[in-house]
């Protein structure tokens, strides 16, 4: 037996006993992130009785009274929440149709640039609006779209002579949500991207090119196949939060007008519980999107045995 | 000299021509303008803070601010109540960076060394990324604290992301093993290894996720918006969203204009705002913007 064969059984079999000198220090540095997620992630999850529960506000949740899946039945039972449910997914789906091949492409485009100097500066640009939060991105869309005093309003009247109104306009509203996702995240979006082209074998564009392929074929041919992994990655992730149509966006940029085209779980959640008091169908609603997202996700995982391969 | 001598180790270089395509000048130009739709709000936004609200309503404002003055900016930073914001929302990110680094770093590592049984650790903390209780359970949950309406429940509510603890664990686990044995034959303890060893290895991924954490702290608005919604208690970005939605009402609380003409609905106050707002995080973020996207890379694609 050589040492190293020796050394590697050493190490197999000491990982199958709790070494106290080594393990105790390492688990006691894990503790207090696990004592944190325990209280503030476990324990919330007591809540979800309410749910089932009579809850007021006013009252200890383990005193009111249980009342089965009546919370539910209000829920459903309420057009809104279709409406609700068909705009959440209406809306998440317009941004993973148009938002997630947009970092792909601009993410390709950014690999054509040979000056390394300006796609650096390209790329600290496109990252910029990650940073900003949706109450700021709010603010710039307000800027701009406005109705009478918005930049592009003005813009688009003086060239077409009709009056534009895209934040009130329940239409236009969805898309407005759409690029305004797009414009925030493009950037951000592509650097998962450009870290997989980066590592793309460069002998390949070579053989490719004295094959006779073009610049437009190497792509197809080349880059694309060799981006597959990622892409399927980032759409599986995508889809696992299908029903997470971002609050914070929508609820900077609604308006009444276009209530009824842009209400999702995440807002009505908010709005039915803390302005009308309903706790109990609020936390239904919130259960309902939970157990969903969970679905999703498993699902997701099943498909592409992501967890096991990178996660984990 | 011919020219396929000329050519050739171009084409060596870069593995593929590198002239000036039709089809690459028109990427040039397509990116060149999507930088330019990136920057152009931003800057849009400076300019109107420095103009002036009735000048630039007659003239209409394109590149360059109108009538440059500092108006609005001392009506915002006359506003009483700005400073006790501002402090609000530092408080909120300081504290809130320094515990969730310090949790952070402390269970990536301990996962990133794979301890007995760390595998239990790791789907512990995976479970609730995948399923949460919800808003209301979690808001339930702080109350049962006692903690609505104090700033330490908005330091909390988001001190630990399970996301970045194992984006962090992947750069730990880049570091090579043998490194940490020869501390720890040395004579060094866990903590000893982590902070002589590992800490100054892992700066760009150290730096990248105290980013997140402080960008995330900064911008917290949905958190703020339920946890604490009185106004002693008001973050940045809830004052924010109060001051673009307010029309007439004095939101700003200044009493008597001080400032002629001015109002916080005019539209040069509400983006001196916004621009007061962003400033902390456009003074960071070039500064770690060097060190993200290896942080990134490698925490998550080298998985």
């Amino acid at each position: 037996m050589t040492t190293e064969t020796r050394r590697r059984d050493l190490r197999r079999r000491s990982r199958f006993k709790f070494n106290w000198k080594r393990d105790l220090p390492l688990w006691g540095l894990i503790l207090p992130a696990m004592i944190y997620v325990l209280l503030f992630r476990y324990k919330s999850f007591l809540g979800i009785q309410i749910a089932f529960k009579n809850y007021r506000i006013t009252k200890n949740m383990w005193d009111c009274a249980w009342v089965g899946l009546k919370n539910f039945d209000k829920l459903f039972g309420n057009p809104m929440f279709t409406t609700v449910l068909r705009n959440t997914v209406i809306i998440s789906l317009l941004k993973i149709a148009i938002g997630f091949p947009a970092p792909i492409i601009v993410a390709l485009m950014l690999n054509e640039v040979r000056s390394t100097r300006y796609k650096r500066a390209l790329q600290t640009v496109m990252y910029l609006p990650h940073f900003l939060s949706w109450v700021v991105v709010g603010s710039l869309v307000f800027m701009f779209f406005a109705p009478e005093s918005g930049v592009l309003s003005q813009l688009w009247k003086s060239i077409t002579g009709s009056p534009i109104n895209i934040m009130m306009d329940p239409k236009g509203f969805r898309w407005l949500l759409v690029f305004s996702d797009i414009w925030k995240g493009v950037g951000w979006g592509t650097i998962v991207y450009m870290a997989a082209l980066s590592g793309i074998d460069a002998d390949l564009y070579e053989a490719a090119h004295i094959d006779g392929a073009n610049r437009l074929q190497q792509v197809w041919y080349i880059t694309l196949p060799c981006l597959m992994p990622t892409i399927m990655t980032m759409l599986v992730l995508r889809m696992g939060g299908i029903l997470n149509a971002g609050f914070d966006q929508i609820f900077v940029l609604q308006n009444d007008l276009v209530y009824r085209v842009s209400e999702v779980i995440d807002t009505y959640v908010y709005r039915i519980s803390f302005s009308q008091g309903q706790y109990s169908v609020g936390t239904a609603a919130d259960l309902f999107q939970s157990v969903i997202g969970l679905i999703f996700v498993v699902a997701a995982n099943k498909i592409s045995g992501l967890f096991d391969q990178e996660v984990l | 000299m011919t020219a396929a001598a000329t050519k050739k180790p171009k084409a060596k270089r870069y593995g593929v021509t590198n002239r000036m395509s039709v089809g690459r000048v028109l990427i040039y130009i397509l990116l060149t303008a999507l930088g330019f739709v990136m920057l152009y709000p931003m800057w849009y936004v400076l300019c109107v803070s420095f103009s002036n609200n009735v000048a630039m309503a007659g003239k209409g404002m394109i590149f360059w601010p109108v009538e440059f003055n500092l108006d609005a900016y001392m009506y915002v930073l006359s506003t009483p109540d700005l400073l006790n914001i501002y402090g609000n929302t530092l408080f909120v990110m300081v504290f809130g960076v320094l515990l969730s680094m310090a949790l952070t770093i402390c269970a990536a590592y301990g996962l990133s060394r794979k301890p007995k049984g760390y595998k239990f650790a790791t789907y512990f903390f995976l479970i609730p990324m995948l399923f949460s209780g919800g808003t209301i359970p979690a808001y339930l949950n702080m109350r049962s604290f006692g903690l609505l309406n104090s700033l330490w429940s908005l330091v909390l509510c988001a001190a630990f992301s399970t996301y970045n603890c194992f984006i962090l664990r992947n750069f730990f686990a880049s570091i090579p093993d043998s490194l940490m044995e020869a501390a720890e034959i040395e004579g060094a303890g866990t903590i000893t290894t982590l902070v002589r060893i590992v800490l100054p290895l892992s700066m760009a991924g150290i730096a990248t996720i105290a980013l997140f954490y402080g960008v995330g702290y900064w911008n917290m608005y949905f958190s703020a918006l339920i946890y604490c919604n009185k106004r002693v208690n008001w973050v940045l970005q809830v004052f924010l969203k109060e001051v673009l939605i307010s029309s007439s009402a004095d939101i700003m609380g200044s009493g008597a204009d001080s400032t002629a003409g001015m109002k916080t609905s005019s539209r040069t106050v509400q983006m001196a705002v916004v621009f007061v707002s962003v400033v902390p995080v456009l003074c960071i973020y070039p500064f770690i913007q060097r060190y993200f996207v290896k942080g990134v890379m490698v925490g998550a694609v080298k998985g």
